[in-house]
């Protein structure tokens, strides 16, 4: 299951009334959504859109019937368990295959961002950048973790040569298994032009 | 201007030319008019004025004391002919709190100068190699190089600059810090984010901070990376040289560069 079908389906389950429709569904053949508004007291929109995100989620089926010529849809369970299983390896898989590490940077000139650096220890501690401007515009402060400080320590100045993530994390002395979570503030820092990618 | 200096002058320095200029601008006019010199107002103020940007600059108390005291002073000096509960005697005893004061305080007030004026001698040194101005600055500290050095030779190095106020040494358990200013004195516990300094750490990395208000004295707009490894091989050189016991030839360096 990716993350986005897990996240909607928990979005649906933590609806105080989601056991008490699947209750239902679990104990009649099918239903409509009329039928579960009335037997719970609940709107029928309400009932409705819950059935229909089962439907798309391919956990219920539907079936359109006719009521003197009136059609609806009856809702019936497709499976009777339901298991939420994501793979979070694959979201490291996918940014390390992207050939980040091989991305050539450096701080971009008159970036804006205030770099604080840890007492006496050699690695950023912060990074505060500026959004908008005049009245709109707003701080915005991220705290680093250790690798990242170490990495932005070592990140090439602005008139410095482009240097690859690769190599900033071997000066650095930052293990590969950081990898991810540079990548992650590099491509925070890109967005708010505070890094340079050649 | 000073010339040869890639900096631009300290406010400090027009001191001893205002001096001059009011003090003959007070007798010119004690003889021309035959009165009290009233340009001796504008001496005081002077000195005030010239305290409180001192002190604004370099956080040092000294100053702003010093600098009310002897603009006062100034005023006390013609005030005693208008002022009834003035005297002779008054001015007297304020003229001795004034040099009371400059005693009391002369270890921080002289260690300051020379600090400061060491500070602008090593990044005239770090300027002498820079060619390009192509700006660059960042606030993050610079990755110079790798140093060879055991603990206690740097931290004897340390000690040795911090004698002589050629800096602040700050001496931690894995770390050397050698701090040095133009603006915010780095005599009392210093600000590391405002003021300049190289770091020296036990696994023998060097890397160099250039505060930003330091990086403005610069008349150009020196490349920064390209200042910031200058100024890191300065200081390697100079632990050279101590290593190898040549410790005069750092004060030569330093004094064969403008200040």
């Amino acid at each position: 299951m990716d993350f986005k079908t897990a996240a909607k389906l928990g979005a649906y389950f933590s609806k105080d009334y989601a056991q008490n429709i699947f209750e239902l569904l679990v104990n009649y053949k099918d239903i409509s959504a009329s039928e579960a508004a009335s037997r719970l007291s609940l709107h029928i929109q309400t009932v409705q859109d819950f059935l229909e995100a089962m439907t798309s989620l391919d956990i219920l089926s539907k079936k359109e019937v006719h009521e003197k010529k009136r059609p609806y849809f009856r809702y019936a369970l497709k499976k009777k368990k339901i298991i939420i299983d994501i793979d979070l390896a694959s979201l490291l898989q996918k940014k390390q295959h992207e050939g980040m590490l091989s991305k050539r940077i450096r701080e971009n000139k008159d970036s804006r961002a205030r770099f604080t650096t840890a007492r006496y220890d050699p690695y950023i501690s912060s990074v505060t950048v500026w959004i908008g401007e005049g009245r709109e515009r707003k701080e915005r402060k991220i705290s680093l973790t250790i690798p990242q400080g170490k990495f932005l320590y070592h990140l090439p100045f602005p008139t410095a040569e482009f240097m690859t993530l690769a190599e900033i994390m071997q000066k650095a002395e930052v293990d590969k298994i950081h990898a991810p979570e540079i990548i992650d503030i590099i491509e925070w820092l890109e967005k708010y032009g505070v890094i340079k990618v050649k | 201007m000073i010339k040869g200096s890639k900096l631009r002058g300290p406010i400090g320095r027009i001191g001893p030319y205002a001096v001059a200029v009011f003090l003959a601008l007070g007798i010119i006019e004690g003889i021309a008019t035959g009165n009290v010199p009233y340009s001796s107002f504008a001496f005081g103020c002077f000195f005030i004025v010239l305290g409180i940007i001192e002190y604004s600059r370099t956080k040092l108390f000294t100053y702003l004391v010093l600098g009310l005291l002897w603009g006062t002073g100034t005023w006390h000096s013609i005030a005693r002919f208008f002022v009834s509960f003035l005297s002779v005697e008054t001015y007297i005893s304020h003229v001795i709190v004034s040099f009371s004061a400059l005693a009391l305080t002369w270890p921080v007030f002289f260690g300051n100068e020379k600090l400061e004026s060491n500070a602008r001698k090593l990044f005239n040194l770090a300027a002498e190699q820079v060619h390009d101005a192509l700006n660059g600055f960042t606030d993050r500290p610079f990755s110079a190089a790798k140093a060879e050095y055991k603990r206690d030779e740097i931290t004897g190095f340390a000690r040795f600059l911090g004698g002589k106020k050629i800096v602040k040494s700050i001496i931690k358990q894995d770390v050397v810090i050698l701090a040095f200013s133009m603006g915010i004195s780095p005599i009392k516990e210093p600000d590391l984010k405002r003021i300049s300094y190289v770091r020296f750490d036990s696994e023998e990395n060097v890397s160099v901070h250039i505060s930003e208000y330091d990086y403005k004295r610069f008349k150009e707009e020196l490349t920064f990376d390209q200042l910031c490894a200058s100024l890191g091989d300065v200081f390697i050189n100079f632990l050279e040289n101590y290593k190898k016991g040549m410790e005069s030839r750092i004060f030569v360096e330093l004094k064969s560069v403008a200040k």
